[in-house]
């Protein structure tokens, strides 16, 4: 059952030049985009910065509106979504987990709130239990953001947006603000959520390397355009186009 | 013979009253010609050995305890500002991570070059200086060199800011360049031209370079030998290709591990 569908879109953002703002230029950050996703599965979206990952990741979230095309979830445009209800569709993990957490709410107000229960004790609960989920001990509630190191804060971040029941979860770039140990503990984090709670990730990354290790399918983005696409190992392992084979020839591995 | 010799450092920085020691008796060789990657996650300690190895490690912010730094056979530690001011650019330069803070805007990059140059050679008139500039942005493949000259660091893309960083850092021929994550900012193709850049530039004006990086396959592609530091002291050091087929530490053994390989191919 196809879960995401994204036909044709397009969003250009224009570029203000002057003190008049006037509009210099345009930059299509999605130029034409189509794609879709099904239950369960995790497609890798890849490529290098400006290449319009993003931008793709807000729009599915309905945090960017696109100029042409459309995006369905389950079979149902964004727009005919009420904010509520595609909150509970689709949930964004962000690259900066300093940036993402409100420094001023305990751990526990934060997650509390993204359960829909009016019993506070279930709400608590239900925190404990996600945090426990993400690796993190469920007696940390009181505790604030500050108290923690970067890789924590991200999994607290995952734990309040897995709260919220998201079908499909858009990751924008979870591992990059991470160090090497912490973002492969989190890499193994999310093969496992992936395992075990059958979501559906959009997972955007430039790192192609940690993409293989999740994705199912994966599309390499340039300029705002799909540049290939198709399942991990025939995109990575056998790329047709040159930029794909450009791009994976300048990562360096171990092996 | 060695070029950088660091002998048992140990430096503090004062941080909201409490002290952090960021170095603890930390001992590196660099012997001439070679690439040492330097490799350790954040807030190891490395990029206060490329601090301490620059001579800016400064009165207000912490200070070497105890230890040695000697570089091309001199004790550099009690060197005065006006002495590191004479060797650094010049015998020691440094390309750092971020090529949008290191360059200032408002200036163009000719001009800049033409300042480094100008700095420890100010007996030459301005024209030799600005050939020397221009030869020096030919040498790091910036071409036209004569736009690039007059360009202003915003016209610039990432990788060309930092190809005219670097380009700054060899006009003066320095015998030891410290490439401070010269890369981490920039995406994986221009990664790749940087890189084989310092590789090519080594080769061309017999470099010394120290790579600091937290990326092991960079480190394991671009060096000879491999340091691996730790809350502020080296847990490990041996040849390339020794660290990754014997590591000896647990600490290298967990980086190692945590570097995730190609799956589904």
């Amino acid at each position: 059952m196809e879960l995401l569908s994204v036909r044709g879109v397009s969003k250009s953002f224009t570029i203000e030049r002057g003190i008049f703002k006037s509009a210099s230029g345009a930059v299509h950050a999605l130029d034409n985009v189509t794609l879709s996703l099904e239950a369960g599965k995790t497609l890798g979206v890849v490529g290098e910065s400006g290449s319009g990952k993003t931008t793709l990741g807000k729009a599915i979230c309905g945090l960017v509106t696109p100029d042409g095309g459309e995006i369905l979830i389950s079979g149902k445009t964004l727009a005919a979504y009420s904010r509520r209800e595609l909150s509970s569709k689709t949930q964004m993990v962000f690259q900066d987990p300093f940036a993402s957490l409100n420094p001023r709410l305990s751990v526990g107000t934060m997650l509390m709130e993204a359960v829909a229960s009016p019993l506070k004790e279930t709400r608590a609960s239900a925190a404990r239990e996600m945090l426990e989920r993400v690796g993190l001990p469920g007696s940390i509630l009181n505790c604030y953001p500050h108290q923690f190191s970067g890789g924590q804060r991200q999994r607290i971040a995952l734990a309040r947006v897995l709260l919220r029941q998201p079908e499909l979860l858009v990751a924008d770039e979870p591992l990059s603000a991470l160090d090497l140990t912490t973002q492969s503990q989190m890499l193994s984090l999310f093969v496992e959520l992936k395992k075990h709670l059958k979501l559906s990730i959009v997972f955007i990354s430039h790192d192609i390397v940690a993409t293989s290790n999740l994705a199912d399918y994966v599309v390499v983005m340039n300029n705002g355009r799909i540049v290939e696409e198709g399942e991990t190992a025939a995109v990575l392992g056998n790329p047709r186009e040159a930029y794909t084979q450009r791009l994976l020839a300048s990562v360096p591995v171990l092996y | 013979m060695n070029i950088l010799s660091i002998n048992n450092l140990s430096v503090e920085y004062y941080r909201h009253e409490a002290v952090i020691h960021a170095l603890r008796g930390f001992t590196l060789s660099l012997s001439a010609g070679e690439t040492l990657a330097l490799v350790g996650e954040s807030g190891c300690g490395k990029s206060t050995v490329a601090a301490a190895a620059m001579g800016l490690i400064f009165p207000h912010e912490g200070r070497i305890t105890e230890g040695e730094i000697i570089f091309d056979g001199k004790e550099v530690r009690h060197y005065t500002p006006q002495q590191w001011r004479m060797i650094r650019g010049k015998d020691i330069a440094i390309v750092f991570q971020d090529p949008f803070s290191s360059l200032n805007p408002v200036i163009s990059v000719g001009e800049q070059l033409r300042e480094a140059i100008d700095a420890h050679h100010p007996e030459l008139p301005a024209s030799r200086q600005k050939a020397l500039a221009l030869e020096a942005l030919e040498e790091v493949r910036l071409n036209p060199a004569e736009r690039i000259y007059s360009a202003f660091p915003h016209q610039l893309s990432g990788g060309q800011r930092q190809r005219a960083v670097i380009a700054m850092a060899i006009a003066n021929r320095p015998k030891l360049l410290i490439a401070d994550e010269p890369t981490t900012a920039l995406d994986v193709t221009i990664q790749k031209e940087i890189l084989d850049l310092l590789d090519a530039l080594k080769k061309e004006l017999s470099l010394t370079i120290l790579l600091i990086t937290h990326n092991l396959p960079i480190a394991k592609q671009r060096s000879g030998r491999i340091a691996v530091m730790k809350e502020g002291t080296i847990v490990e050091e041996a040849a390339t290709e020794e660290i990754f087929l014997r590591p000896r530490h647990e600490y290298t053994k967990t980086l190692i591990a945590s570097v995730p390989r190609m799956l589904n191919t």
